[in-house]
């Protein structure tokens, strides 16, 4: 169980959130609550909002009305260090650095975060993910689907308690998607609160929660 | 618990080291500023047919348009490197923040840009035939140093700024180069003085490029951590 959370806790929430891109509106008067221990489908067509919901909720898209309540405090906008170091995200980039190895991708998110972990550990963890023999190689050789392993990988070295996750199986292979399952179910079993933006239901392996989104509003 | 500023010195020197460790490995930022300077003293060099007079007076001109040309070049790949797998919005959420990926970013470009001018001016002055006195190679370290601290404060602020814009590579000089105007006109004069130090005391102009380079040090990093958040 995550620090402070208990099991049901509405840990992550949307209060009346509305979000605009010149004349369009990406998010429109969406309220939404979300709690530790579940896993939450954000699903919906392409333009429908899910995305923009995903980075209101990570601080790094501003609502033009309403505010995002996380651990109970409200924000608008970019969240405070504390808040974002409890936050884990994996984006549709996957927000690694090509020039360096995995190894060395691992070690300086780490160093970022404070997480002091010893190379075993980070090896382990690669090791987990499916990148075993691929350490010591520059991310720019490796695939997209493993691309996609090691931005779980740096997540998971984060250990938050929120996990946002856009598109969390793009790319990855039918191994991949089980280990991403494997993992999702593994988060909410520890009482981690995750929100994942998908097209492919059956990637995330069974979710608490399917949240729908049309045109910016939220419809289920 | 380790205050703000410790957390934010500390993930800029990491984000610092992240920068020097790829650089050494692919050197693409010391080698696309060195090139672009190279190239441009050459043609400069072949450009100018001038008595020695009039070179000395054009010099320290051309020297600066060379770095913040060659400058400019380097911002952008700097930035480019953090867009490629969208590592720029990754290190937003870390713990530093912007003020961290600031000045990891601001004091990286800075030490690209020295490392550039170490090859490049020796190499002006050779090309374009200029002796530079004993007595005023001080004031030739000083004022580039100065000038380029300021260049790096404002091409980082604006070329982050910019990183996800069309035509960035057009853009960043354009917001750039009015901005760090007093800064340039500080670093010709202060330049030829230290060619020529018959023409005495450079007066206000040391004087006007740390003015604003503090200017700079002082609002840059305010300016970058309201914009990105925003």
């Amino acid at each position: 169980m995550s620090v402070g959370a208990v099991a049901g806790e509405v840990v992550l929430a949307a209060r009346d959130v509305s979000r605009s891109f010149g004349r369009s509106w990406a998010v429109r008067h969406v309220t939404l609550e979300l709690t530790s221990a579940s896993l939450t489908a954000l699903v919906g067509d392409n333009g429908a909002g899910k995305s923009t919901l995903l980075h209101m909720f990570a601080g790094l898209v501003r609502p033009v009305e309403g505010c995002v309540e996380v651990f109970g405090e409200t924000f608008v906008g970019f969240l405070p260090s504390d808040i974002r170091c409890r936050m884990g995200f994996v984006g549709h980039a996957p927000f690694v650095y090509p020039d360096l190895t995995g190894n060395e991708n691992l070690r300086f998110f780490g160093k970022l975060y404070g997480v002091a972990r010893s190379i075993e550990e980070d090896r382990a963890l690669l090791t987990r993910v499916g990148l075993a023999d691929a350490g010591e190689k520059l991310v720019r050789t490796y695939s997209r689907g493993m691309t996609q392993r090691l931005a779980l990988a740096r997540m998971l070295l984060q250990d938050p308690d929120i996990w946002l996750l856009d598109e969390p199986s793009t790319g990855l292979d039918a191994q991949g998607i089980k280990l991403l399952q494997v993992l999702l179910a593994e988060a909410r079993a520890r009482g981690r609160c995750v929100v994942a933006v998908t097209h492919d239901m059956a990637a995330l392996g069974g979710v608490d929660r399917e949240v729908r989104l049309r045109a910016g509003r939220l419809v289920q | 618990m380790p205050s703000a500023i410790a957390t934010t010195a500390r993930a800029a020197l990491h984000i610092l080291a992240k920068d020097l460790t790829v650089e050494l490995r692919t050197r693409e930022v010391f080698l696309t500023m060195s090139l672009f300077g190279v190239l441009i003293v050459v043609i400069f060099a072949f450009a100018f047919n001038l008595d020695p007079q009039s070179l000395r007076a054009v010099a320290p001109g051309l020297l600066w348009v060379t770095v913040v040309f060659a400058g400019n070049l380097g911002v952008a790949r700097v930035m480019d490197k953090e867009r490629e797998l969208g590592a720029f919005q990754g290190l937003m959420l870390a713990p530093g923040g912007p003020a961290a990926l600031f000045w990891g970013k601001a004091v990286g470009v800075f030490l690209f840009m020295l490392a550039m001018e170490l090859l490049v001016v020796p190499l002006a002055l050779l090309f374009v035939s200029i002796e530079l006195p004993l007595a005023g190679i001080g004031m030739l370290v000083l004022g580039l140093t100065l000038g380029t601290l300021g260049f790096a404060l404002i091409g980082t602020l604006f070329g982050a700024m910019l990183a996800d814009v069309r035509m960035r590579e057009v853009l960043i000089p354009v917001v750039v180069y009015p901005v760090i105007v007093p800064v340039l006109v500080a670093g010709v004069k202060l330049t030829a003085h230290a060619f020529d130090p018959a023409l005495g005391e450079p007066e206000g102009f040391l004087p006007l490029m740390i003015g604003f380079d503090l200017l700079y040090l002082a609002l840059a990093p305010w300016v970058f951590a309201r914009t990105m958040v925003a």
